[in-house]
């Protein structure tokens, strides 16, 4: 329904809406990643603060103990150099991801081993002496951290390792500050996206509702336009209908009426022949003939003008029809009312079904097919054809005999009441039958037409129901 | 005391078609009695006087349909709706075919049809066909 641009645009945002997620959330792992390093460089920094606090102890307490052998000091000492190695060990765990670290580490083991062992020669010696003064130059081991092997002190060796962390610690600091900077401008920008987009929907439902609105309202103009129109439909219609039963009745009552007056000049006429034809000369019988044969033509004409107004009166009762059986029996109808005809009929073997009124439809074939034999009275080796076939998808009934046919210059006029195109000196006929036909065909709701060629035949054409 | 006579009731308000009614039957050699009544409401009363045996009940009804005052039909109606006169053989003459349809869609126990053809020659035969068979051959019901 809706067009590919919006599919797309609907796709589009929703993938920006996620990769905006998506971005925000990873700068905000970089980020916490950064962090958590940061910590992790400053917890080895306090290691690295704690084990020198501890050789320190150690040293004053070892030192208190050499001048005052004071038992308690000696204990301080001893426990100091276990927390140290402690100490230590945690350091040596907290560097175990960085390599260089790792490689600085044997180094202030060993110093604070040499550290240690010089300490630990001092209390040793008070322990085994312990109200003999000490040479100072014993002591004098313990009061520094003079021990320079190589020239390192311990202090050295662990702000070696403390350097490097507070490269490090630079290091990450920047890291997390980089982070925290994507993270905001990836936040903001994205922030900022999922805010245009959703101004941009909310532009775009607004355009939409106005739109729909404005269809909506249009419809309802539409609507209420048809309603008007249906309704002038409906009472035009009716009026049509009022008016087209009223003709007919007019036209059936008066045809009627005008047989009672037809019957009493007929019987009359009669009559008169038969009782005072002694009376009368031959011209005055030939006067009573004419007056007959007029009643007789005015009968024919009522007659039609009857059944024109029945076509239209009756209702259409559609059934299953076999067109070949109805052309054949009123074919047999046809030929009886001149039996000496020599004509030759052409009509399908098998079933020709339609949906039809047989009835009505009977009344069009009575006619065209009437026509038919009288417009070949006058042809040697006359045929007369019926016959289907399909045009556009639908099916074609014809009539097609090799008459005396007509001129296609009035083929407009064949179907109009009272319309001849042959004089009655030549072919008799109302002038009804082809106008009681279209009519047939068009409560069929189908078409009729005619093709024809003077003294070379004609064809009528029809079509039932579309 | 009831009294059949071997008339005719012919049922027709035009009196031409009377008069022509009346040729056709006398040209077929029919020689009964021919009553007239002049329109529908007339005929109901003739047949009400045939009911009560005021007057004799004759031997063939000829109804027009198309009547003033009283329709052809309604006189059916009121000829079928009596004890004996129900009997009676009922021709109606008709104007048209439309007019046959009617009558058979009512189903009134009609005996026969003519339709009157605007060719007298034509109508002077059907009556005369009509007068040899309900005149000649057929059995009118025995009146109690």
């Amino acid at each position: 329904m809706r067009p590919l641009g919006y599919r797309l645009a609907y796709i589009g945002a929703i993938l920006i809406v996620l990769l905006n997620s998506w971005l925000a959330y990873r700068s905000l792992g970089v980020f916490s990643g950064s962090q958590s390093w940061q910590t992790h460089t400053l917890q080895t920094l306090t290691a690295c603060e704690q084990l020198l606090a501890e050789i320190r102890t150690a040293e004053s307490a070892a030192r208190g103990y050499v001048l005052q052998a004071d038992p308690i000091l000696e204990k301080q000492y001893s426990d100091a150099v276990s927390s140290i190695w402690k100490s230590y060990d945690e350091l040596r765990t907290q560097t175990q991801d960085n390599p260089s670290q790792q490689q600085r580490l044997p180094l202030v083991r060993e110093r604070i081993q040499a550290r240690l062992t010089a300490i630990e020669v001092g209390v040793q010696l008070r322990k085994a002496q312990p109200d003999a003064a000490l040479p100072p130059s014993q002591l004098g081991l313990m009061m520094a951290d003079q021990y320079k092997y190589g020239g390192f002190t311990v202090a050295y060796a662990i702000s070696q390792v403390e350097g490097e962390e507070r490269r490090l610690l630079d290091m990450r600091s920047a890291q997390v500050t980089l982070a925290r900077r994507s993270a905001y401008t990836t936040f903001g920008v994205a922030t900022l996206l999922d805010l245009l987009f959703l101004l941009l929907a909310f532009y775009l439902l607004g355009k939409e509702a106005t739109a729909r609105q404005q269809i909506a309202t249009q419809s309802d103009e539409i609507r209420s336009l048809n309603a008007d129109l249906e309704q002038r439909v409906q009472e035009r219609t009716q009026e049509l209908e009022a008016s087209n039963q009223e003709l007919e009745a007019f036209s059936y009552s008066v045809s009627h009426d005008l047989r009672a007056p037809l019957r009493t000049i007929d019987g009359f006429s009669l009559a008169l022949y038969e009782d005072f034809a002694d009376k009368l000369d031959d011209e005055g019988r030939d006067y009573i003939n004419r007056v007959r044969n007029g009643v007789q033509r005015m009968g024919q004409l009522i007659d039609a003008l009857l059944q024109l107004s029945r076509v239209t009166r009756s209702d259409l009762v559609l059934e299953t029809t076999d067109l070949a059986e109805l052309v054949r029996s009123v074919v047999g109808d046809v030929r009886a009312s001149d039996p000496e005809r020599d004509v030759r009929f052409e009509i399908p073997s098998t079933p020709v079904l339609a949906q039809a009124d047989p009835r009505l439809l009977r009344v069009a074939f009575e006619n065209l097919l009437g026509n038919a034999f009288k417009f070949t009275s006058k042809t040697p080796g006359a045929v007369i054809e019926f016959g289907s076939l399909l045009k556009d998808g639908q099916a074609v009934y014809f009539i097609r005999d090799n008459g005396a046919g007509f001129d296609m210059y009035y083929v407009d006029r064949l179907f109009t009441a009272f319309q001849r195109l042959h004089g009655d000196r030549d072919f008799k006929g109302s002038g009804i039958g082809l106008a009681t036909t279209l009519r047939i065909i068009r409560r069929h709701k189908g078409r009729i037409w005619a093709e024809g060629k003077e003294n070379e035949g004609a064809t009528f054409y029809f079509t039932l129901g579309s | 005391m009831t009294n059949t006579t071997n008339s005719i009731l012919l049922v027709e308000d035009d009196p031409d078609h009377e008069a022509l009614a009346i040729r056709a039957l006398r040209k077929a050699n029919v020689a009964n009695q021919i009553n007239v009544a002049r329109d529908g409401a007339e005929a109901i009363d003739l047949i009400g006087k045939f009911e009560s045996g005021e007057l004799p009940m004759p031997q063939l009804i000829l109804l027009d349909l198309k009547l003033p005052k009283v329709q052809g039909l309604d006189v059916l109606k009121a000829i079928r709706a009596t004890e004996k006169a129900a009997l009676l053989p009922v021709v109606v003459l008709t104007s048209s075919d439309e007019e046959r349809d009617i009558v058979s869609s009512y189903r009134l126990g009609v005996n026969s049809y003519i339709r009157k053809p605007v060719n007298f020659t034509d109508f002077a035969e059907a009556t005369k066909q009509l007068g040899m068979y309900w005149l000649l051959l057929n059995q009118v019901p025995p009146v109690a």
